[in-house]
This record gives structure tokens, C-alpha cells and sequence, in this order.
């Protein structure tokens, strides 16, 4: 999967390609309208990351010289108006990013839009357990194993972020998309019935004074 | 509450009252004792014509050794007036005039002989009293048409300055809970139409005021979001587990330069805010060496400045030319000029301050825009360079504080001047 990131901001950039790279993507950077364009013409790429902003050049007009190759794009922009959003859709973009944004929201949209070109990798395999996203199934030993909504978020959370020691706060924020206070027991319970359903006792274990870490 | 119509009315009809009744009271009354007067002085006159006849009637008489009687007066004195009388009387009384029953006596005494008599005239006022109370009906029917007509004309008078005057009230309240937009038309052509349109005025500015305000603030939202998502975007790989120990190192410094930038953003746009409210400078004459080498200083660990030393003294607030010309001076860094340079030159009386640079100069599309707030000529190199793009804004802000104007010269390629001239002070 190569994924062009077409940003003049060095330091965005690198945070992007960093966030792709992790989740297996392969990256690469473009730092203004010409340089752009060039990579475009010689090369093909399953996705393109495009800042509407860029100096000397229009985010719009380079939609343009991509449209016909056809190749999925996400704008990316600090103009947060309804307007901007709809003129970058009707020009072809498949979604939008309104800065500043964080990780998940970028790597969910990036898979979202794979998926929808039938790109994207649906299914995640870890620790034994295979969770496909489309389908929101989870498969262990041949097994299909029942989850609740929040049960399957917080595994795919915990898929695509193996081996990292996670904070229950940061937790909490990804998969329920709430405030954490400090009184909840929300992460901690889900996780134990986790632990229960997929026997993952040993695998997904508690990291002393941070949260869990899921080990794959 | 009061209103002016009701004023205009009271007072007009107090005031036509007053002088109405006063008037006219006195007019009729004043007629009707002249009437009075003359119809007693006629009286007299009469008396008098009548008494001296009869007089010499009865003169005549005895001479002729006539019985004088008083019937044969009596006709004598009423071919005078038909109203004489003759009677005798008992005591002498001067001469009177009195009114009894609306008819006019007047009386004198008659000595015909060695007897007293009493010679008396009279004559109905019936004339001057129907006068007077025609005068009094006339007055009365006057008071009750020109009253409530004039009450009226001062009622509507008062309405018409009234009216356009609440239209104003109405906008006013309008503008002020929000609806910026408002204007009055008023065409009445009297000083309520200057104050409409000076209202207008004020409004237009004020709306002007705070669509300038809002733009800024705009912008600098705008401006913050991309250090924000560097910081954002770092600090979220580094919890997801992204980064490795080393990579952390590479993040933190990430956030710390795009937090300081931040920082430089929020202090360029409080001393913009805060000039624009703080309309005075501390003009006083400086000596400009000072303030050149203190502007050298500053610089001293980013880059040299090269200063002409000069004895000029101007008439200038020191501390808001070295932020004048700190800005001037990070420009030419950020445009990668080798060499900066500050000049001086003395022309009638003013001290033309120059600074020049070798940079990469600007082009005309530039040089139009160069000192809106956050313009920048070059987004990705400024940006770099940590500008906020309120620099030349601030710049001009307070070249006007001084009275003066910047100018710019440059050509892409070669490099930019920028003058100001500061007036020169005399030495005391």
C-alpha cells in the first residue's frame, strides 16, 4: 500500500507518514504543488493525502491533475467551513480532514476510504484472534465469538495498536469517544470480559501505573 | 415619561391662556372705561352748555319781568338735553356724576336768584355696555377656536420633531442588540437629519470595527492550527506507542518548537490588540544612536546588524521604534539576507531611517499586500522561520504613531529598503 502525503508543513508530515508507516502503510512525501504533480505522473499510489493550503499552488487544482488517475483522495485543510468542505467533495475528494486531528481520526479514514476502493485490509489477525472490520466478526479457533459493540471497538483498538503500553485515558477517548474521569471503571471491566471471552489472560496484560498492553 | 409633544402642547396652551386672558381682559376693559370716560366728559359738556342757558334764560326773564318758572326752565334746559332736569334742593353738593340702573346722572348746582336748584343730565349707557358685551362674546368665541387649534399645530409640531427623533431611538436600540446592519433615512433637513446621518456614520465604523476584529481573529485561529496539530499529531503517536525511545527525543523537540511558535503568535497578536488600544506613544526626543544600538543588540545573537553611528535626534517613543525596527529586521532574515544594514540621512528637519537588506526583495503583486495583517510573501520559508505575518502590521501601527509612513522599496532578487522619516528634534 503506497500512500502519497502531499503537505508543506515538514513537521505534519513527518507525523503523518510516522502514523501510516506504524500501521504499515508505505509513505511518501511531497512538499509543495510541483513536487506533487511530478510523483503523480510517475508514480501510482493507493492513496493521496492532500493539503488544500500549499504555496504556490491550489490544493484544488492539483484535485484536478489527480482526478484522472483515478486515485482515492483525502483532503486535508484548517478551513473547517461547510463551504470548503463541500467544493473539495464535489471536486472528487473521499473525505475530508479538518486539522488539527489526531491519529485515530486519520487512520480511520484513511481505511475507510481503502475499503471503500476495496483496498483496505478488512481483517486483522493478532494474538490468535481474527477480527474482520466489515463484517464486525471476531474469530477465534474457527470459533465465532459474540461481542458487544464496544467489546469489538476496543479489540480492533487494541489490534491495531499491539504491543504498545496504552493509557486507560487514551483508551477511553479512542473507543468511547468520551471524556475519562478518573472515578470510571468502563476500560477496566471491558477489558476483563475481554480477557474472558478470548482467554487472552496472559496476552492481554496490565501494565502497572499505565493500562494494558495487548502482546501479539 | 415625558414626550415632546405633550410639552409643546402644555406650554403653548399655557402660554396662549396667559396671554389671552390677559390681553383680552385688559382690552375690553380698558375700552369700556374710555367709552366710560367720554361718555362722562360729554355729559359734562352737556351740564355745563345746559347749566350756563339756563343761567342766562333765567337772566334774561328777570330783566325782562318775567315770572321765571321752573316748567319754562325746565324747557329751556331740555332744548339742551332732552334728559335736563330742574329740581329744587335743600343743600349744595358739587358737581357729580353717577350711575344708577345703567344710566349716567350728572348733576350740578343751579343758582338762579336767591334759590338753590339742582340741574341734572343723564343718559342710558345701554351702548357701551351692549359694546362691551359684544367685545367679551367676540373675545370668548376667540379663545375657544384659537385654543384647541393652537394646542393642536404645537401637538403636531411636536410630533413631527418627535417622530423622526424615535425612528432614531428604534435603530439605535436595533444596532445595539446586534443587528449591525441598521441605518436611519431621514430626510426632515433640520439638525435631527445631521444627527441621523452622524449616527449612520458611527455605525458604519463600527461595523467596519468589528468585521476588521473578527477577520483577525480569524486569521489567527487559522494560524494556530497547524502548530497545534504538530503538537496534537506528535503527543498521539508517542501515547499510541508509535515512537520509539530515540524517535521520542525527535518529538519532544517537535513539540517544544511548535509550542514556542504559539507562544510568538500570542505575543505578536497582544501587542497588535494592545497598540491598537493604547493610542499614545511616549514621543519625547531620543537620541537615535541609542536606539540603533540597542536594536543591534537584540540581534546580536541571530544575526549582525550593521549600524551607521549618527548624532540625529528625533522625536520618537524609543521602545516602539525598536519594536518597529525588529520587525523590519526579522523580515530581511526571513527573506536570507546576507547583509543588513541601517542608515541614516538628515533632510529638512526630518531624519530619514533606512533599512536595507539584500535579500530576496519582493515583487509588485507583493508589495500591494505587504501590510495586511498575516499576509505573508512566502508562506513555507516564513513559516519556518516562526513569523506570524502581523509583523509589518504592527510596523505601520506604530509608524503612524509617529506620525510618519513606511516605504518600501525592493526588486525580486536584489534586496528591500524600508525608510521612515521621524522628526528631528532641536537640541535643548
Amino acid at each position: 500500500m503506497k500512500i502519497l502525503i502531499v503537505e508543506d508543513e515538514k513537521a505534519i508530515s513527518d507525523f503523518i507518514r510516522a502514523g501510516l508507516e506504524s500501521e504499515g502503510y508505505a509513505c511518501e512525501q511531497a512538499f509543495d504543488g510541483l513536487s506533487a504533480c511530478d510523483k503523480i505522473d510517475e508514480n501510482i499510489y493507493d492513496l493521496v493525502l492532500l493539503d488544500v493550503m500549499l504555496p504556490g499552488a491550489n490544493g484544488f487544482e492539483i484535485m484536478e491533475y489527480i482526478r484522472p488517475k483515478e486515485f482515492p483522495v483525502i483532503f486535508i485543510t484548517a478551513k473547517a467551513q461547510v463551504s470548503d468542505r463541500v467544493k473539495g467533495l464535489k471536486l472528487g475528494a473521499d473525505d475530508y480532514l479538518v486539522k488539527p486531528f489526531d491519529l485515530t481520526e486519520l487512520i480511520t479514514r484513511v481505511e475507510v476510504v481503502l475499503r471503500r476502493y476495496k483496498k483496505g485490509k478488512a481483517e486483522i489477525t493478532k494474538a490468535g484472534v481474527t477480527i474482520n472490520l466489515d463484517k464486525r466478526t471476531c474469530v477465534k479457533d474457527g470459533l465465532e465469538i459474540p461481542l458487544t459493540v464496544k467489546e469489538f471497538d476496543l479489540v480492533a483498538f487494541f489490534m491495531k495498536n499491539a504491543n504498545a503500553a496504552l493509557f486507560r485515558e487514551t483508551i477511553y477517548e479512542r473507543v468511547w469517544q468520551g471524556e475519562y474521569s478518573y472515578d470510571t471503571r468502563t476500560v477496566d471491566l471491558h477489558v476483563m470480559r475481554l480477557r474472558k471471552k478470548l482467554s487472552w489472560e496472559g496476552t492481554l496484560v496490565t501494565v502497572n501505573r499505565i493500562g494494558y498492553k495487548l502482546n501479539a | 415619561m415625558r414626550k415632546i409633544k405633550f410639552r409643546l402642547l402644555k406650554r403653548s396652551v399655557i402660554v396662549f391662556a396667559c396671554l389671552m386672558a390677559v390681553f383680552g381682559s385688559s382690552l375690553i376693559s380698558i375700552s369700556f372705561k374710555r367709552s366710560y370716560m367720554a361718555e362722562c366728559s360729554h355729559a359734562f359738556s352737556t351740564l355745563s352748555a345746559c347749566a350756563s342757558g339756563v343761567q342766562s334764560a333765567y337772566a334774561s326773564f328777570v330783566l325782562r319781568g318775567a315770572d321765571a318758572e321752573i316748567n319754562k326752565l325746565n324747557e329751556i334746559a331740555r332744548q339742551y338735553d332732552l334728559s335736563a332736569k330742574i329740581f329744587e334742593t335743600d343743600f349744595e353738593k358739587s358737581a357729580v356724576s353717577y350711575v344708577r340702573e345703567g344710566t349716567l346722572h350728572a348733576e350740578t348746582d343751579l343758582h338762579l336768584g336767591n334759590a338753590l336748584y339742582r340741574l341734572s343730565v343723564s343718559n342710558p349707557l345701554s351702548d357701551i355696555y351692549q359694546m362691551r358685551d359684544i367685545m367679551t362674546y367676540i373675545y370668548k368665541a376667540a379663545y375657544l377656536i384659537f385654543l384647541p387649534l393652537t394646542a393642536a399645530i404645537m401637538y403636531i409640531s411636536g410630533r413631527s420633531i418627535s417622530k423622526p427623533i424615535e425612528i432614531l431611538t428604534q435603530t439605535a436600540r436595533a444596532h445595539a442588540e446586534g443587528n449591525r446592519a441598521v441605518r436611519t433615512e431621514i430626510n426632515t433637513n433640520d439638525e435631527i437629519e445631521t444627527l441621523s446621518t452622524a449616527f449612520n456614520r458611527m455605525a458604519n465604523q463600527v461595523e467596519g470595527e468589528i468585521r476588521r476584529r473578527e477577520e483577525l481573529i480569524g486569521d489567527l485561529t487559522h494560524e494556530m492550527k497547524t502548530p497545534l496539530q504538530a503538537i496534537i499529531g506528535e503527543t498521539d503517536l508517542i501515547l499510541l506507542g508509535k515512537r520509539t525511545d530515540e524517535e521520542k527525543f525527535g518529538s519532544l523537540e517537535t513539540i517544544h518548537h511548535q509550542a514556542q511558535r504559539l507562544d510568538r503568535l500570542s505575543k505578536r497578536m497582544m501587542e497588535w490588540i494592545n497598540l491598537k488600544d493604547n493610542e499614545s506613544a511616549r514621543i519625547t526626543a531620543c537620541a537615535l544612536n541609542r536606539i540603533l544600538e540597542n536594536t543591534q543588540n537584540l540581534f546580536s545573537a541571530k544575526h549582525p546588524i550593521i549600524i551607521e553611528e549618527t548624532d540625529a535626534l528625533v522625536y520618537a517613543d524609543g521602545l516602539l521604534m525598536e519594536t518597529l525596527l525588529s520587525n523590519l529586521i526579522d523580515n530581511a532574515i526571513n527573506a536570507e539576507a546576507k547583509t543588513i544594514r541601517l542608515f541614516v540621512e538628515k533632510e529638512n528637519g526630518f531624519v530619514v531611517l533606512s533599512v536595507q537588506d539584500d535579500g530576496c526583495g519582493m515583487d509588485e503583486e507583493t508589495l500591494l499586500h505587504i501590510e495586511e495583517p498575516f499576509y505573508r510573501a512566502d508562506k513555507a520559508r516564513s513559516r519556518a522561520h516562526g513569523g506570524a505575518g502581523l509583523g509589518l502590521s504592527l510596523a505601520r501601527r506604530i509608524a503612524r504613531l509617529h506620525d510618519a509612513h513606511l516605504y518600501y522599496e525592493s526588486e525580486k532578487g536584489k534586496g528591500t529598503r524600508v525608510t521612515i522619516a521621524l522628526k528631528e528634534a532641536q537640541n535643548d
